[in-house]
């Protein structure tokens, strides 16, 4: 019964594990004091900042809280990187957080780089932690202290050597990001001949370095504008684009139109190439309660989105935006085909519009055929690659 | 003194039709609702505010949603409490929680925070840990309070720029959506 009641002790404790001072197991040189007297900027990837290990919604510590208690031990003053924050650093930890089965555990791995003025890392390695039960927030702190410890232990870092002098308000968090593997893979094409791709909002959600890839072509490309509602962005490549794709002009489109959507999914398995599919507009409207979208049957899958929904006559009727979700649905009893949403090209316009942004418009091509459609949207498609 | 007050009613007409219509401007389009345990009774409650009058669960499509939950941290000290607690009665009764509660209403936007409004309180509650606590680990009186964050947050959504900014581009690109 003791042993009941501190089992359950120990369970209310999960919930809250504090950073103290370095823990057991975590070793610093005997000449080395914390916190060290150098300010630095913590930099996560913004789509990680709120993991935990607790359930659908907050609970108990995020990373980004354990982070911060930790980096308040180690160093004199800790903030996190916000991008554009106009404040002065002497350096900055780029955290990289992952979770791999290694042998039936669970492994919490923690990527590092440290950054002073230069974009060129000063410092990089990574540490493990086995995660012992669901206790992720243990193995969190863990992995940072152990980051942090390798950081001052190697680098001895102080005001002196590392001055406030790192600012990123007009610097990009670009060179943080893990440029290994991109966070997110999406699609855009060209929608002027500026070299100002079009795109879905949420390809570039929290991007801090984009890559305009087409073929072995790679760009570094530029938000110019983003709107969440309609989940549409543009980004500019600064080139020029000779193939681009007009919208239809007066926006309308018929109920079994054939469409052509191309796109790069799926780009950790497939080879970098476009995937070209085939279908028609299937309803004017998308889900309940959704806004300014249609269904259309040509296949599309992870990655798709931003890509172009393209008429015969080669004139863009929507942007691609998602689908249903087949794995949730299936629980149901359900298996969805080919339901997939797209962003009507009227409200993609209006966004340009209220931007200032250029595009073109073109009649309806009555004589059109597959085959000029596939070939315009081949030419105009790029692979749009986020990282953070 | 006539003019003058024809001038206030005057006045006061126009700074209430400039109220009503700010407020009118503010109704959120359809948006979907989700929340936890705690968050999903409070549905009802937010839903006759005119600025929430066409939120539904059902809206699984709006690119809007008010996602309503309930978080806490529980005090390391409470924790040891109850190990004391159960320990001396041989681990049948009480689990004492002390810790910082909070309903937290966010409104996202195509799954991007847009605004969120949080509420807090820090208390302490026993209950006997073989029995359904049905007060999320606040107690009665902390769910008194949790409810009576639904209020505080309509006010403060009532005022928040980001809400108001939102159902202006929503207008832009779709027209007002009139109560």
């Amino acid at each position: 019964m003791y042993l009941l009641g501190w089992a359950l002790s120990g369970i209310l404790l999960t919930g809250s594990a504090h950073a103290g001072a370095p823990s057991g197991g975590i070793q610093l040189p005997k000449d080395v004091r914390v916190p060290a007297h150098v300010s630095v900027a913590i930099y996560l990837p913004a789509q990680t900042r709120r993991w935990h290990g607790h359930g659908t919604f907050e609970s108990g510590r995020t990373l980004e809280d354990t982070v911060l208690s930790a980096g308040q031990i180690y160093f004199s003053e800790s903030r996190m990187a916000e991008p554009g924050a106009d404040a002065e650093f002497g350096l900055l930890l780029a955290l990289h957080p992952d979770i791999k089965s290694e042998s039936g555990h669970l492994v919490y791995s923690l990527n590092y780089a440290v950054f002073a003025a230069d974009d060129q890392p000063l410092l990089t390695g990574t540490q493990s932690v086995a995660v012992e039960g669901i206790d992720f927030d243990r193995a969190t702190l863990r992995a940072t202290q152990q980051v942090m410890s390798a950081v001052i232990a190697g680098m001895r870092p102080d005001d002196s050597k590392f001055p406030p002098v790192l600012n990123l308000k007009a610097r990009s968090l670009g060179f943080a990001a893990n440029k290994d593997k991109p966070w997110a893979n999406g699609t855009g094409f060209y929608f002027n001949s500026s070299g100002q791709v079009l795109t879905a909002a949420h390809v570039i959600q929290d991007c801090v370095r984009i890559d305009v890839k087409r073929e072995d072509h790679v760009q570094p490309g530029k938000v110019l504008a983003r709107s969440n509602v309609v989940d549409v962005a543009v980004v500019d490549t600064g080139t020029t684009s000779p193939a681009f794709l007009p919208f239809r002009q007066g926006f309308s489109f018929e109920l079994g139109e054939p469409v052509t959507n191309v796109g790069y999914p799926l780009q950790t398995i497939l080879a970098a190439t476009p995937n070209l599919t085939r279908g028609n507009v299937s309803a004017r409207g998308g889900l309940t309660g959704s806004v300014g979208q249609f269904q259309f049957s040509a296949p599309i899958q992870p990655g798709s989105s931003g890509g172009p929904v393209v008429s015969d006559g080669g004139e863009v009727l929507g942007i691609a935006v998602g689908t249903l979700n087949a794995l949730s649905l299936a629980k149901q009893g359900v298996i969805p085909q080919n339901v997939n949403f797209a962003l009507e090209a009227r409200y993609a316009a209006k966004f340009l519009e209220k931007n200032n942004l250029a595009f073109t418009t073109a009649e309806p091509n009555a004589h059109g055929d597959a085959h000029s459609a596939n070939q315009a949207a081949l030419a105009a498609v790029v692979n749009v690659q986020c990282y953070e | 003194m006539l003019r003058g007050t024809l001038v206030t009613c005057a006045l006061g007409w126009w700074l209430l039709a400039a109220a009503t219509e700010a407020q009118q401007d503010s109704v959120l389009p359809a948006l979907r609702f989700s929340g936890d345990s705690l968050g999903s009774g409070f549905y009802d409650q937010i839903q006759r505010a005119p600025q929430f009058q066409k939120m539904s669960r059902e809206a699984l499509g709006s690119p809007i949603e008010l996602r309503v939950y309930h978080s806490y941290r529980i005090n390391r000290g409470s924790a040891m409490t109850t190990g004391l607690l159960a320990a001396a009665t041989l681990g049948l009764l009480p689990a004492v929680a002390s810790g910082e509660h909070a309903v937290v209403y966010e409104v996202l936007v195509n799954g991007v925070l847009l605004t969120a409004h949080k509420y807090t309180k820090v208390l302490t509650h026993a209950h006997n840990l073989w029995t359904e606590d049905t007060t999320h680990g606040m107690g009665k009186e902390g769910m008194e309070w949790a409810k009576s964050t639904v209020d505080l947050f309509l006010k403060d959504a009532s005022a928040d720029p980001k809400l108001a900014a939102l159902a202006a581009e929503f207008d832009y690109y779709f027209g007002p959506a009139t109560p």
